[in-house]
């Protein structure tokens, strides 16, 4: 080339030098426009374009042009013809006569292009190109003309060479230098991670290391209790962060959401979408508030990749970009996922961790709870050999654990049972357990004792059986217990049953009381007129008796229910004294004999007609239980309440009778209930318990129908004095002895 | 003796002043509460018997009502219901201590009553 310069002209060689400094700066697009304006003026062409054609292809497309337009820029051209690449320049002088470019004069004609010339060039990809000059005038192509030509072609096929290299080489040592960053990022990411196992803290350290390096947002949510829950994000403007952490207080993400970090922690694949569009927000956000904030946040390209540790999706790791204008790719991909398994294991970690620190704790709970249980827990090896012994089990059967560990479990089993142990030994080598079995066990003292046991195979780590636990329930109290409960709930029944009958009684009482009193108004009328004959004055007599029978009836078991008067000094001796001498005939008939013990004693406070039923209808009832007769004792003495110790007078009927059959004996005071078939009221000693309770005293009823001992005793405790504020009371002041 | 006989039960009140009268005493008989405050200013009685339970104004407010104006009358209240405790014990709070009878009275006992009471009732 030096000398064909020689022949140019000197102002042209200065040119040509200045053209050739500024292709050494390596600005393509700058040497590009100077080789243009050299063209223009050396060659006066009216336009040039670099074509190129890679290799093994036969497609060809412009690569740098000017002066030409978009059509002609943008049209390809098929061609494997050996005139373009056989290295010699392609001259044509005039398109139409030129047969090589025939069937593309229509596109010569539309450009204007008359001439042109095309130089071969190489790519620094091995490909195949021209530089070609376009003239719009017909232009004769001297030996000058080509010259000037090559030389500028050589120029720029130099210039697109070595820019060329240089852009591969400024984007590989970018890439190198971001891979390098990169690397350094995760390494430090990954010795953050590792520094502590509070993720909570370092996944913190970790998004804002990402940003901006990595991207504009980094934020790691995670899945806690089946709800998604963002433990960190970052973002360099703290004014942003704050928008962005309103946002997701605002609208929490849902594990159910279709879409975004939901969606890949649900399927544990990444989602990358390089440009997110106004569009693609509108449809994946309908909420008009959330849409704002979120276009607010600017985010233009995201990625989310899952955490995943373990095959288990843990949650998930965002990387927005905003502000800078990047767009995420695969190679972000690549970083994040790298990232998101640093710290899934991270977070799996610490939560490992976390479960082991439990479960050690667990067993120092677990052993305080063992010692502390109200249960005896023991534990034993396969041959029986005691190997823990709690603190309730050396209550509940009398060893100390010390006597009781390494001894043999028949210590505490009674020798009749010795064969329980082995079947529930057993059924443990067989893995199975044994649920409330109810047994008898014999604690030091040498008693017995009911226990209901639950024994479960213990496991080493490996899941062999290697003996057994046993937890022993002391289940007298928890009969206690229900027999109490049982007790209540009859108490209960029976006064719900009272409280009914007390109101049948008072409506009965009403209802029955005033028509008794309009027939006894009209017998006595009757009785007292003097026109009546004898035989009907004899009818009207026996009417009377048996209404007074009636109302006798009515009164005695209805009667406590009657409206009561102030209470008056009553001496309870003299009133049985009294009712005794009443009945004596009664004795006399049914071979009774009386035995009684009446102490004179202090008169007590109460109702005396109401007294005098309570004795009548006891001696009546002893009178009725000694169908064959025998000996019956009455006693009155002063005494005191059993349990309260108040003082009062206590009156003992004791007879030799039939007894009362332990089936009915809870019934006795229950209204309506009589042994007596159609002779009683049923209401006699429901009546009796009610007086008795006006008078705030207490009964006892002892039976025995046991042959030659049976019989009953009845024994009330009048108080000597009592409140009588409040029939209510009643029921609550009934003693049961 | 004039006896005013109260008590909703129209049977009971009716055999109970033929009873009074056969046995030679005045006797009148009203159904219920104003009816017998009505009779006892025509009346003027010096014993009123009257039930406790009635509907609209009851036999204690019917003989505080009585009483008010015949300081010196003579009360006996029967009644056959356990309900009329209360009531009884509320006249007796408010100073009126009047005895109660248990329904059925048997008539000799309620003459026998009658003549025992004191001479200036």
């Amino acid at each position: 080339m030096s000398l064909r310069l020689e022949t140019v002209d000197p102002a042209i060689s200065n040119l040509l030098e200045a053209t050739s400094s500024l292709v050494s700066s390596l600005e393509l697009s700058d040497v590009l426009g100077k080789i243009l304006k050299l063209a223009e003026l050396l060659l006066e062409a009216d336009a040039y374009a670099v074509w190129g054609c890679k290799p093994q292809d036969t497609t060809w497309r412009v690569i740098y042009s000017a002066g030409l337009s978009a059509a002609y820029v943008n049209q390809k051209i098929e061609t494997s013809s050996s005139e373009w690449t056989n290295l010699q320049p392609v001259i044509a002088e005039d398109v139409d006569w030129m047969p090589l470019v025939r069937d593309r004069r229509e596109m010569y004609r539309n450009e204007g292009v008359k001439s042109f010339i095309a130089y071969p060039i190489w790519t620094s990809e091995g490909g195949m190109g021209t530089v070609t000059f376009y003239f719009h005038q017909r232009r004769e192509m001297t030996p000058d003309v080509l010259q000037t030509g090559q030389l500028l072609a050589n120029i720029a096929n130099a210039a697109i060479n070595s820019a060329e290299i240089h852009e591969t080489q400024k984007s590989l040592r970018q890439a190198a230098q971001r891979a390098a960053e990169r690397s350094e990022f995760l390494a430090h990411a990954s010795n953050l991670l590792a520094s502590s196992l509070d993720y909570n803290t370092t996944l913190t350290q970790f998004v804002q290391l990402a940003v901006p390096k990595i991207a504009d947002w980094c934020a790691v949510s995670v899945v806690q209790a089946n709800r998604i829950q963002r433990i960190a994000a970052a973002h360099s403007d703290p004014a942003k962060l704050q928008l962005a952490n309103e946002y997701s207080k605002k609208f929490p993400p849902n594990l159910n959401d279709r879409t975004g970090t939901s969606q890949v922690i649900r399927e544990g694949k990444p989602q990358l979408v390089p440009i997110v569009t106004d569009e693609m927000l509108k449809q994946a956000i309908p909420n008009d508030e959330q849409y704002r904030i979120l276009s607010q946040l600017g985010m233009h390209s995201v990625l989310i990749v899952p955490l995943i540790s373990r095959g288990t999706t843990l949650g998930a790791l965002t990387l927005v970009m905003a502000e800078s204008a990047r767009v995420l790719g695969t190679e972000d991909l690549e970083i994040a996922e790298a990232l998101a398994n640093r710290a899934a294991v991270a977070i799996d970690n610490s939560r490992l961790y976390e479960a082991m620190r439990e479960s050690r704790n667990d067993e120092g709970r677990l052993a305080a709870i063992v010692e502390s249980s109200d249960d005896a827990i023991v534990s034993k090896n396969l041959d029986g050999i005691i190997s823990s012994w709690n603190k309730s089990a050396e209550r509940l059967f009398g060893y100390s654990a010390e006597e009781a560990i390494g001894k043999h479990i028949t210590l505490i089993i009674p020798q009749e049972r010795r064969s329980e142990e082995d079947t529930i030994i057993s059924r443990i080598r067989n893995g199975e357990r044994v649920d409330h079995f109810e047994t008898f066990r014999r604690p030091k003292d040498g008693t017995l004792i009911e226990v209901a046991l639950t024994i479960s195979p213990v496991r080493d780590s490996d899941g062999r059986i290697v003996g057994a636990s046993k937890i022993a329930r002391d289940i007298t109290e928890r009969r206690n217990a229900e027999r109490a409960l049982r007790e209540g709930e009859e108490r209960l029944r029976k006064t719900e049953k009272l409280a009914a009958a007390g109101q049948l009684a008072a409506s009965l009482a009403h209802e029955i009381n005033n028509p008794l009193s309009t027939v006894t108004n009209a017998l006595y009328l009757l009785d007292s007129n003097s026109t009546l004959d004898n035989g009907a004055r004899d009818l009207i007599g026996m009417a009377r008796t048996e209404l007074a029978r009636m109302s006798r009836i009515v009164k005695q078991s209805l009667s406590y229910y009657r409206a009561g008067s102030t209470p008056k000094e009553v001496d309870v001796a003299a009133m049985v004294e009294e009712s005794m001498q009443v009945f004596s005939a009664k004795f006399d008939r049914g071979a009774i004999h009386l035995t009684k013990r009446i102490d004179s004693a202090y008169p007590i406070l109460g109702f005396a007609d109401e007294i005098r039923q309570v004795v009548d209808n006891l001696l009546l009832n002893a009178i009725e239980a000694m169908p064959k007769g025998g000996p019956l004792s009455v006693w009155v003495h002063q005494s005191r309440e059993w349990r309260s110790g108040r003082p009062g007078i206590r009156m003992t009927i004791a007879d030799s009778g039939l007894g009362i059959p332990k089936e009915v004996f809870k019934s006795i005071f229950d209204p309506f209930f009589t042994t007596k078939e159609q002779k009683g009221t049923g209401l006699g000693l429901w009546v009796v318990r009610g007086i008795v309770a006006k008078h705030e005293g207490s009964i006892r009823v002892r039976s025995s129908v046991k042959k030659g001992k049976s019989g009953t005793v009845v024994s009330v405790l009048w108080p000597r004095s009592s409140q009588y504020d409040s029939e209510d009371r009643m029921e609550s002041l009934l003693s049961f002895e | 003796l004039r006896v005013l006989v109260i008590d909703d039960e129209k049977f009971i009140a009716d055999t109970l002043v033929m009873i009074l009268q056969q046995s030679g005493r005045e006797a009148a008989a009203a159904y219920d509460g104003p009816a017998a405050v009505r009779r006892a200013e025509s009346f003027q009685p010096n014993v009123v018997i009257s039930d406790v339970i009635m509907p609209g104004m009851n036999g204690i407010e019917t003989c505080m009502n009585i009483q008010a104006k015949f300081p010196k009358c003579h009360i006996l209240l029967f009644s056959g219901q356990a309900a009329t405790n209360e009531l009884v014990r509320d006249a007796r709070e408010k100073g009126f201590a009047w005895e109660l009878l248990a329904k059925p009275v048997e008539p000799e006992e309620l003459l026998a009553k009658l003549a025992g009471l004191p001479k200036g009732a």
